[in-house]
């Protein structure tokens, strides 16, 4: 097997006979094209990744295919281009000098000739995600993925090998063992790691002076209800939703609602509420009943239930109730009014719904979150709600949205709070 | 010390004083002491009672021994866990640093160390010296007086007096192994030997051992070795460590003993040659099935709980996050719960701490 060195130097001489020349719009195309294949349940490499995502990944099998079908969905040759107009006004300035405006300037944006991409055990879609964010903008792409859990990022690229191999030519998952994280941050021009900061900060350091870093880091999200989105009529579909959020990404992604504050004084009261999620987690799971390693993922609730009662004991704190599965280990919900008791994902299915009277209280609990908070689902009044997203803004949320809207953010939304494509591409400018 | 507990500490000591030698106590002798016990505890230990209320469960709702609710081990770490005012402690137990740093570690208090020494040597004697005598203990763990917050240490040094009248030494100093001392000693050595060490510091001396050559141990020595391993990333399975304790030292897995102890428990169990572990009659082990919340079925694998009569000052029963399987007899160990291994990239607490420990927060 060529070095990761060789490997990465022979993707940049793929990239520039294969991609130079290439419209980005028929990139675009092509990319689309692929996921519409991917969308159809029965396609060959899709059966294979949601097996791959259970097996390997932990994921049930409805939340694997609802994983890829909100991948998908955002990976059209359409919201492609929206993404490409949204970041860097016209797409072609990718493919030739365009004219930049008043005073005759033209200009013209280049990706960087090699992308090396590093990514941590994960959920699977920012990996695939990256990948395509790097061809758009024609770029190789070399991506190390983890040993531990690999994700789907193999099968995506031979499903592109498939249907586009010219693209193709210019994807690779460089082989693991020694060194590979070095060598490959040597030779590319842009690394982008998704990690932990422990990760990152080891990334970091390996990327030589000159070259761009972009790191994702490990972030928490969560749900704000505020009183008038509790009405008795409006709840249950709310609850529907908020379970969705939970049970797509197993309460291990970055956009996994890890707790709800619920407000108190709606027609439904937050406990009502989290009975609601309850119900709506139940009803998800009768009909998705993927059972690997119930006894680990239970074991893991029990201990994690435990370390909650002697927490919410030390802080002489009401333990409030909760609601689980039977048999246990596939879902649990806990309902309390210690708004300040935070509490940390341990994924299982496992969500908090907190009562809190007044505003203060949920934004004293987030305060200490700061750079790590990113999706935050709101509903309540319009005005309100702009309110509530300013603040969350001014904390360092980067994306408020809606309950049942977390685990499918827009292509175009700003990843931890930064333009994608357009801070990984440099510009030349064409003065008259 | 008050009469009631001047009285139930007389009942205990007579329970292990009466079923030393024996095998498991009746199922009634042994309810009946529990269910004391545990309305002892009910009565004085705050933060037990508090935790029962949570539980649904009182001295009044409990019916049967393995019914007493079990407090997790992590509670020893967030909450005093005493029946007695701490002030008055004779002595604290610390568990080993996990990966949540010192400030996490759990205290286990006693007012009195009488029923904890008094549990120790029955089942020692019967499992670890299994009839031997004149063996020369080494201990590859602190002595007690270098760590007298490490119940391993205070163990060892109950055992040294009473079964090797003091002579018995020790190889780790100022936390650091003697592997080399330990070596040249044993390469001495005419007459049997007894190794007592944690699992890890004993996978040590075995790395060191091979490098300078195998020892060739008088006949009759034995080991024993505790699982030292919890948290650590290189774990060493039982039947390697036994395969190289007989290839480095001679000694054959019939002569090796693993014991099963915790911080928060005052008995231990005991699995002569890798088999079953078995404790003596006051404590006992239950699995339980994390699917269901009950004792699961003999032999069908859960998380083990433990209720250990010796644990008067604090909680008898002790909920943990080792997995196992009841045998007929003891039970069987089964590793640690591993359900939190899948990540994604949701912030973890250790992260956040971290972050905010940088001032990042």
């Amino acid at each position: 097997m060529a070095g990761v060195r060789a490997l990465l130097r022979q993707l940049a001489a793929e990239r520039a006979r294969r991609l130079d020349a290439r419209p980005v719009r028929s990139i675009a195309a092509s990319i689309g094209r692929l996921s519409r294949r991917w969308m159809n349940r029965s396609d060959f490499y899709r059966k294979k990744a949601v097996r791959r995502l259970v097996s390997r990944s932990g994921f049930s099998e409805g939340a694997s295919n609802a994983l890829l079908d909100s991948l998908f969905l955002e990976l059209t040759e359409k919201k492609l281009m929206r993404l490409l107009r949204s970041e860097l006004g016209d797409p072609a300035v990718l493919d030739r000098f365009r004219a930049a405006g008043e005073g005759g300037v033209a200009t013209r944006a280049r990706g960087p000739e090699v992308i090396f991409h590093v990514f941590a055990a994960n959920i699977p879609n920012p990996a695939i995600v990256s990948f395509v964010l790097g061809m758009l903008v024609k770029s190789a792409n070399a991506g190390k993925v983890s040993s531990r859990d690999p994700g789907i990022l193999d099968i995506y690229l031979e499903s592109l090998k498939r249907s586009d191999a010219d693209l193709a030519r210019t994807n690779a998952i460089v082989p693991a063992g020694p060194g590979t994280l070095e060598k490959g941050c040597a030779e590319a021009d842009l690394i982008v790691a998704y990690g932990s900061d422990a990760t990152l900060d080891l990334v970091k350091r390996l990327v030589p002076a000159g070259r761009s870093f972009h790191g994702y880091g490990h972030r928490v999200s969560f749900g704000l209800f505020a009183r008038e989105a509790l009405t008795r009529a409006n709840a249950p579909a709310l609850a529907k939703k908020t379970a969705r959020d939970v049970w797509m990404a197993d309460q291990r992604g970055c956009l996994s609602p890890v707790v709800v504050f619920a407000q108190e004084g709606g027609e439904t009261s937050p406990a009502g509420f989290a009975a609601q999620v309850a119900a709506s987690l139940k009803d998800l799971w009768r009909r998705d009943r993927t059972e690997h390693d119930l006894f680990g993922r239970a074991a893991s609730i029990e201990a994690e239930k435990a370390a909650r009662a002697v927490r919410f004991l030390r802080r002489r704190l009401g333990a409030g109730s909760f609601w689980e599965s039977r048999p246990r280990g596939r879902w649990i919900v806990y309902h309390d009014d210690a708004p300040g008791e935070f509490p940390f994902s341990s994924g299982n299915q496992a969500v908090h719904v907190k009562s809190f009277s007044r505003e203060e209280e949920v934004f004293r609990a987030i305060a200490p979150f700061g750079r790590h908070l990113q999706a935050v689902a709101v509903e309540a009044g319009a005005r309100e709600r702009r309110a509530l997203a300013a603040k969350l803004a001014a904390l360092g949320a980067n994306r408020v949205c809606r309950a049942g809207r977390m685990q499918r953010p827009p292509l175009t939304w700003h990843h931890d709070g930064r333009p994608n494509l357009s801070s990984w591409v440099s510009w030349t400018d064409l003065e008259a | 010390m008050d009469k009631e507990t001047r009285e139930l500490d007389g009942a205990i000591l007579s329970f292990i004083a009466g079923h030393a030698d024996a095998g498991a106590a009746p199922d009634r002798a042994f309810e009946a002491l529990a269910l004391r016990i545990f309305d002892y505890q009910f009565g004085r230990n705050d933060n037990y009672r508090r935790f029962c209320a949570i539980e649904g469960k009182s001295p009044k709702s409990v019916r049967d021994w393995f019914e007493i609710p079990a407090m997790p081990s992590a509670g020893f770490k967030e909450l005093v866990l005493a029946t007695f005012p701490v002030a008055s402690a004779v002595k604290k137990f610390r568990t080993s640093g996990t990966t949540r740093g010192e400030g996490a570690r759990g205290v286990h208090f006693f007012d009195t160390l009488k029923l904890y020494e008094a549990a120790i040597p029955p089942p020692f004697e019967a499992h670890v010296l299994a009839g031997r005598t004149g063996l020369r203990f080494c201990f590859l763990v602190s002595a007690p007086a270098e760590a007298p917050d490490s119940s391993l240490s205070h163990m060892m040094g109950v055992v040294d007096r009473r079964f090797a009248g003091s002579k018995g030494r020790y190889y780790v100093k100022k936390g650091a192994p003697l592997y080399a001392r330990l070596d040249a000693d044993l390469r001495k050595a005419r007459s049997p030997v007894l190794i007592l060490a944690t699992a890890f510091s004993l996978k040590g001396f075995l790395d060191h051992v091979a490098s300078k050559g195998p020892i060739r141990l008088p006949e009759g020595s034995r080991i024993m070795e505790t699982g030292g391993f919890k948290g650590r990333a290189n774990e060493v399975p039982k039947k390697t460590l036994y395969a190289e304790c007989k290839r480095r030292l001679g000694v054959v897995p019939a002569r090796c003993v693993s014991e099963y102890g915790m911080t928060e428990l005052s008995s231990q169990y005991y699995a002569p040659a890798g088999g079953l572990f078995r404790g003596p009659a006051w404590i006992r082990a239950v699995a339980v099935d994390p699917l269901t919340g009950r004792r699961a079925a003999k032999g069908r694998r859960g998380v083990l709980r433990h209720f250990d009569l010796a644990n008067r000052g604090s909680v008898l029963a002790v909920q943990t996050e080792d997995l196992g399987r009841e045998r007929a007899g003891g039970f069987e160990f089964a590793g640690r719960a591993k359900g939190a291994e899948l990540r994604g990239c949701s912030l973890s607490y250790e992260e956040f701490l971290k972050g905010a420990a940088r001032g990042r927060g």
